[in-house]
């Protein structure tokens, strides 16, 4: 049973997380809007629900595509459900995260029930939203401004991006060269194939000594 | 007066007869700014507490739905979205006011051709009888003279199984809350409906009228009274709102 403190938390909660939900609910409409040939794909999985359960932290999230193809993210939903995926937060960010979420989703230890091919489809839609930011700027700021803007903030993303591989391959160099924090990866790899040619070698030594010990 | 034909209106005491035309009053004065005050004065939580109320209506894809004291039309528009093409959304309302703003807002939204509009008194709704699969009143059953009535009224016209939800201001579950919420009740808010809508006292009545609302376990009852069965209603900002749920027995 539950305490009256647990009940005030739940009560609380639930508007807040009402309103997660609603705020998440709107940029997904708005990425939709930015990419309408996901608008289609995502039409075909009208009429679907997945029931996401996260066990650490408790969470139930239904997600719903509706008869006009939008996906619907509700509290709690009484119709059939297509597909339920439970697991951590943790597993689910991981999903996230990857590259490939149908892959993530065969090796990962998240357990899912129902329909696992219209899952894997929406994962799918989801993760590679092509979001056409100049074309919605287009809209409110005309053809020249938005290109503007959107030369500036590619300029800006690959700025970043080198930026950002430069000083992960400087820190490398530096753990590994400058400092001798760690060794390079070529370095453990030779290490690792001297260890397997040395445990090679101490098999056959091993081997040879019990036929030598019989012979005796 | 004799105690039977009289009613809160909110502190106050008023003939039954007259507390239709005091409310109408009332909205007559805020239906332009009814919206923006809401938006103001929940700081745009209600449209979390409609959402909510939304998921736990079960409406579907085909489904009537009929909207009561559905004002300027929030509800309206997303049953309209979930019902579809199949379905129908009917926007009730006894205020000509709200009735006409939002019909407007929704004329300006490009409504679909499945919301009707009806001016009718929830206490004798204008429907046959087991017509809607649910039925929807926000913020609107405070104002009704006669809740029994109109509870009665709505059970008539919902489907067997179909269900009501009823979202209503109700009473904090904690203390603190409790008192903060009525300092912001009856000096911030009637402050706010002097500035914005140059109309302090409806915002009084508002408040007062909240108070005079039955709150959680006693509207839960009302409800059973009117024949609604698996009856329960979910608190939301600590108990502010509450949310009241009643299905109509299928085999009725």
């Amino acid at each position: 049973m539950q305490s009256i403190e647990e009940l005030k938390i739940q009560m609380l909660s639930q508007t807040l997380q009402t309103a997660a939900l609603a705020m998440l609910e709107i940029s997904m409409h708005q990425a939709m809007k930015l990419d309408r040939s996901k608008c289609s794909r995502l039409r075909a999985l009208s009429g679907c629900a997945f029931l996401i359960n996260i066990t650490e932290p408790s969470l139930t999230v239904y997600l719903i595509i509706d008869s006009a193809g939008q996906p619907r993210l509700q509290n709690i939903y009484e119709g059939e459900i297509t597909t339920r995926v439970s697991g951590t937060a943790s597993e689910f960010f991981a999903l996230t995260l990857s590259e490939d979420p149908g892959k993530e989703l065969i090796n990962s230890p998240l357990e899912i029930s129902g329909e696992s091919n219209r899952l894997l489809e929406i994962s799918q839609i989801l993760k590679n939203l092509d979001l056409d930011w100049e074309a919605y700027l287009t809209e409110y700021l005309g053809d020249i401004a938005s290109h503007r803007i959107g030369s500036s903030v590619r300029r800006v993303h690959q700025w970043n991006k080198l930026t950002k591989d430069s000083l992960l391959r400087q820190i490398r160099e530096y753990i590994h060269e400058e400092a001798r924090l760690s060794p390079s990866k070529l370095e453990l790899e030779d290490f690792y194939t001297d260890t397997q040619k040395l445990r090679l070698a101490a098999d056959r030594l091993d081997s040879l000594t019990k036929k030598l010990r019989k012979a005796i | 007066m004799k105690e039977n034909d009289s009613t809160d209106f909110g502190f106050k005491t008023v003939p039954k007869n007259e507390k239709a035309n005091l409310v109408a009053g009332i909205f007559n004065s805020v239906a332009d700014r009814y919206d923006l005050m809401n938006d103001l004065m929940s700081i745009g939580i209600h449209r979390i507490w409609k959402r909510f109320a939304i998921e736990l209506s079960a409406v579907r894809e085909g489904n009537s739905v009929l909207d009561i004291a559905g004002g300027t039309g929030d509800l309206a528009i997303k049953f309209s979205d979930i019902v579809g093409s199949d379905g129908t959304v009917v926007l009730a309302d006894i205020n000509e006011s709200m009735l006409k703003v939002g019909r407007d807002k929704l004329l300006d939204k490009c409504w679909r051709s499945n919301i009707n509009f009806v001016q009718a008194d929830a206490q004798k709704l204008p429907f046959p009888d087991a017509n809607f699969e649910c039925i929807t009143i926000a913020f609107g059953l405070r104002n009704v003279t006669d809740k029994s009535a109109a509870l009665k009224s709505m059970y008539r016209a919902l489907k067997p199984g179909g269900r009501l939800l009823i979202l209503e201001f109700s009473k904090p579950t904690n203390g603190i809350l409790a008192k903060a919420y009525d300092a912001y009740s009856f000096h911030i808010l009637p402050l706010m409906g002097k500035i914005v809508a140059n109309d302090s006292d409806s915002y009084k009545y508002l408040a007062e009228s909240i108070r005079m609302h039955p709150d959680q376990e006693e509207l839960q009852i009302l409800v059973e009274d009117a024949g609604f069965s698996n009856c329960d209603y979910y608190n939301m900002t600590g108990g502010i709102v509450a949310i009241h749920r009643g299905i109509k027995n299928p085999d009725a």
